[in-house]
């Protein structure tokens, strides 16, 4: 049976810059969808930052805009009124408080001009008018009490974990719009930010210290806990869980590790003893595997009925036949790929139909427009 | 259709965007709950079934007035029955509830629903509609594919955690935040969205996975781009970053970090005058953002120097006055016990706790200008069984005519 992508017909139109705004749209672009990002004559600013990829755009800018066309408009009439055509034919219009969007001359002018049916999404760091970036959101959100150590200068995590997820929920938002608009015929807006986006997927951390009954388990404990480089190995750290499911294999587990007296101890024979004292176990158990391969280690857990996976870095990440099984990468050209968007829909992984585009490429195409015509697919 | 078992309506919370949509939640533990959640905040109805065990999920502390936290974020806004899967009676019900979900979350291991005949092709012949949203560990093929996994083997192998840490240092793991998880759960969600409007333009149901391995390394896409796109590698850098300098904390005369990050050269510029080093505008080594980027540490040198020199109130002025991208650090803990006040409260909402009062979480994600999203109770296990009661019926014992 032949299949319609999930945003066939579609239209996106794009007045955003950095990370959140563009990775909403990059996504609908995977879907299908027809995304035009709006550009300045000096680009996104995403373009110019480092490290610069074969095009000579900032990797980041690559992996967030393949798949979209791009369009300056000219100063003048002529732009103008090509930019008012394309956002009032637009399904969808994604704005952030970018320099991009300020080329639509202030916020009212968007909503003016869409049209009644449209979906407008506004994504900011950490609210409107407020200047931060990545950073500050990540210090503002509490998130390190997960990382580094009391008493040492702070850590941030290093993905860009409240960006992307200020454009994960977008993305989210966007479709939930658009399927109410199914129905109801009428468009509104979504908004999200990093810093919402970061309080959302802390709500395990900030229920757990709601004054709990007692102030126990992880979730309320992590912050005091030293840091955490998983259990050693000669080659690199390991996360590792012994079995679950049979105390007889965690007494295997420990013999073939050597670690004799820790699987002799009565205080941990059984799951339920020791589910709570990961952090002791793993401690323990790093006295015997520190001085094995990362390969044996993981492998013994895995044979006595565990789980355990290494400490990979992206060059491993993207080696290890796993990330092929699941088509997880877009190859652009021999050697250099993007990530694909994290579903497969019937065990198909959507990919972006084109690269990225050069700045301006489709601007020829999209001013040819007559007046009110919806603008064709790429 | 008179006579037809139905899914019963639900009383309260229905105008959502999603309101109509109704959703079986098989799934157990964070990363499916979670997801199903944002739906039911959304406005779908998710019903949730458990195994007469409980979901596991319950036994992970802390507890408030007696009920586990981590259980109740995760199940907001639901209705919950209590079926055992591995009994004819449960799978039936199951498999009569799946005929009128338009939506099924699971997240057992791959092959565990198809063992249960609960798996999408068998759905699919009683309910081709159906969109059945699965989150596995390391995706469903794969020499990975019957590896469990929690939120620290997520992190540990999908890059994750290979940029987090000190510069110079190992990488570190996010401690017990569940932060991947719900980051995963937030990739489920979006499955389940994609799967909706697929269908309307398919006619049919279909089948989307996610897993952890995914999820986690969906918040890289932009570091990740380093390697992938760059062939650069990526690696641990404190609090800097490696796309533009300087972005770092800086430690103030008493001792209290500030964050400062300038992303482009208006901000450079900016961050010269806030501290009075105009000087460093000339400098080649910091000239433009590629030079900076080159030469981090001698920059965060020059600037450390500086930012110690005063306290942190003065430099909060200060950038401000500059309009140069700052911040404190928020210690979540003080945020949420109401001891500190910060940007951070805003997204922090209260819930109705079950056995009473009220539990803090974060808010739901998005603000819709026209339809509501909300948050309501969660359920407890098995609270909303007798409103099933025709669905659940042995096939012998069902009314007469309504099957």
């Amino acid at each position: 049976m032949t299949e319609v992508a999930a945003l066939d017909g579609l239209t996106v139109v794009e007045f955003a810059s950095g990370i959140a705004g563009p990775y909403c749209g990059w996504l609908m672009a995977c879907l299908g969808a027809d995304v035009i990002k709006i550009e300045d004559a000096r680009g996104d600013p995403q373009r110019h930052l480092e490290p610069p990829g074969p095009s000579g755009d900032g990797a980041a800018f690559t992996a967030l805009n393949s798949g979209k066309r791009s369009f300056v408009p000219p100063y003048g009439p002529v732009g103008e009124s090509a930019l008012r055509h394309l956002v009032a034919a637009a399904d969808l219009v994604i704005a952030d408080e970018g320099p991009l969007a300020e080329m639509a001359r202030d916020v009212t002018w968007i909503t003016s001009n869409v049209g009644p049916q449209t979906v407008v999404c506004w994504t900011s760091p950490a609210g409107p008018s407020l200047p931060a970036t990545e950073l500050e959101v990540q210090g503002m959100s509490g998130i390190q009490r997960a990382l580094g150590q009391f008493g040492e200068a702070p850590v941030r995590v290093g993905a860009d974990v409240s960006q992307v997820l200020a454009g994960n929920f977008l993305f989210q938002g966007a479709l939930a719009a658009l399927f109410e608009r199914d129905h109801s015929h009428l468009g509104q807006s979504v908004t999200t930010s990093g810093i919402g986006a970061l309080a959302a997927v802390s709500s395990i951390m900030i229920a757990a210290v709601d004054d709990p009954d007692e102030w126990n388990g992880p979730h309320c404990l992590a912050a005091a806990y030293p840091k955490d480089h998983g259990v050693p190995t000669e080659d690199g750290g390991v996360s590792l869980t012994p079995s679950r499911r049979s105390d007889e294999a965690w007494v295997a587990m420990c013999e073939e590790l050597g670690a004799h007296e820790l699987g002799a101890d009565p205080s941990l024979a059984h799951e339920y003893q020791r589910a709570p004292r990961t952090r002791q176990i793993n401690r323990r158990l790093a006295e015997f595997t520190y001085q094995r391969s990362r390969a044996a280690v993981i492998d013994c857990v895995i044979r006595h009925g565990g789980f355990a996976v290494p400490v990979q870095t992206w060059d491993e990440v993207v080696a290890h036949p796993q990330a092929g099984a699941i088509d997880a990468f877009t190859e652009l050209e021999p050697g250099r790929r993007t990530l694909a968007p994290p579903w497969r829909i019937n065990n198909l992984r959507p990919h972006p139909s084109r690269g990225a585009p050069s700045l301006g490429a489709d601007t020829e195409d999209l001013l040819g427009l007559a007046d009110g015509e919806r603008p064709g697919p790429a | 259709m008179s006579g037809m078992v139905r899914w019963p309506a639900r009383a309260g919370f229905d105008d959502g965007p999603l309101a109509g949509v109704k959703v079986l939640d098989l799934s157990a533990l964070a990363t499916g709950p979670w997801g199903a959640m944002l739906l039911a905040s959304l406005g779908a109805d998710v019903v949730k079934v458990d195994p007469p065990d409980g979901d596991h999920i319950r036994l992970i502390l802390p507890k408030k007035k007696g009920d586990p936290t981590t259980y109740t974020i995760c199940n907001l806004g639901k209705r919950n029955i209590v079926l055992d899967l591995k009994s004819a009676e449960g799978k039936a019900a199951c498999l009569r509830l799946a005929e009128l979900a338009d939506i099924i979350v699971e997240n057992h291991r791959p092959g565990a629903m198809t063992r249960l005949n609960l798996d999408f092709e068998s759905v699919s012949q009683v309910n081709p509609g159906i969109i059945y949203c699965s989150s596995s560990s390391f995706g469903n093929e794969g020499p990975m594919a019957q590896v469990g996994s929690t939120d620290p083997h997520g992190q540990a192998f999908s890059g994750f955690v290979s940029m987090n840490g000190a510069y110079g240092a190992g990488p570190e793991f996010l401690r017990y935040g569940g932060v991947v998880d719900l980051t995963t759960a937030a990739c489920l969600t979006q499955a389940c969205l994609v799967g909706l409007h697929w269908r309307a333009r398919n006619g049919r149901g279909c089948q989307i996975t996610t897993s952890q391995f995914e999820g986690a390394m969906s918040a890289q896409i932009s570091r990740s781009s380093n390697y992938l796109v760059a062939g650069q590698d990526v690696v641990p850098l404190g609090t800097a970053t490696s796309t533009y300098a300087p972005s770092e904390a800086f430690e103030c005369r008493d001792h209290r970090y500030i964050n400062v990050s300038a992303p482009n050269q208006q901000t450079w510029e900016a961050l010269c005058g806030a501290i009075e080093r105009p000087d460093l505008l000339e400098m080649p080594a910091f000239r433009t953002n590629r030079d900076r980027v080159a030469n981090r540490s001698k920059l965060s040198a020059v600037l450390a120097e500086e930012f110690a020199a005063y306290d942190l109130t003065r430099w909060r002025y200060r950038l401000s006055r500059y309009q140069v991208p700052h911040g404190e650090y928020t210690v979540l803990d003080d945020a949420v016990a109401g001891v500190s006040r910060t940007e951070l409260n805003r997204y922090i909402t209260s819930v109705p706790h079950l056995p009473g009062g009220e539990l803090k979480v974060g808010a739901p994600p998005w603000k819709f200008s026209r339809s509501k999203a909300a948050l309501t109770v969660s359920a407890r296990p098995g609270q909303h069984q007798g409103q099933f009661t025709d669905l659940l019926l042995p096939d012998d014992q069902m009314p007469e005519g309504s099957r």
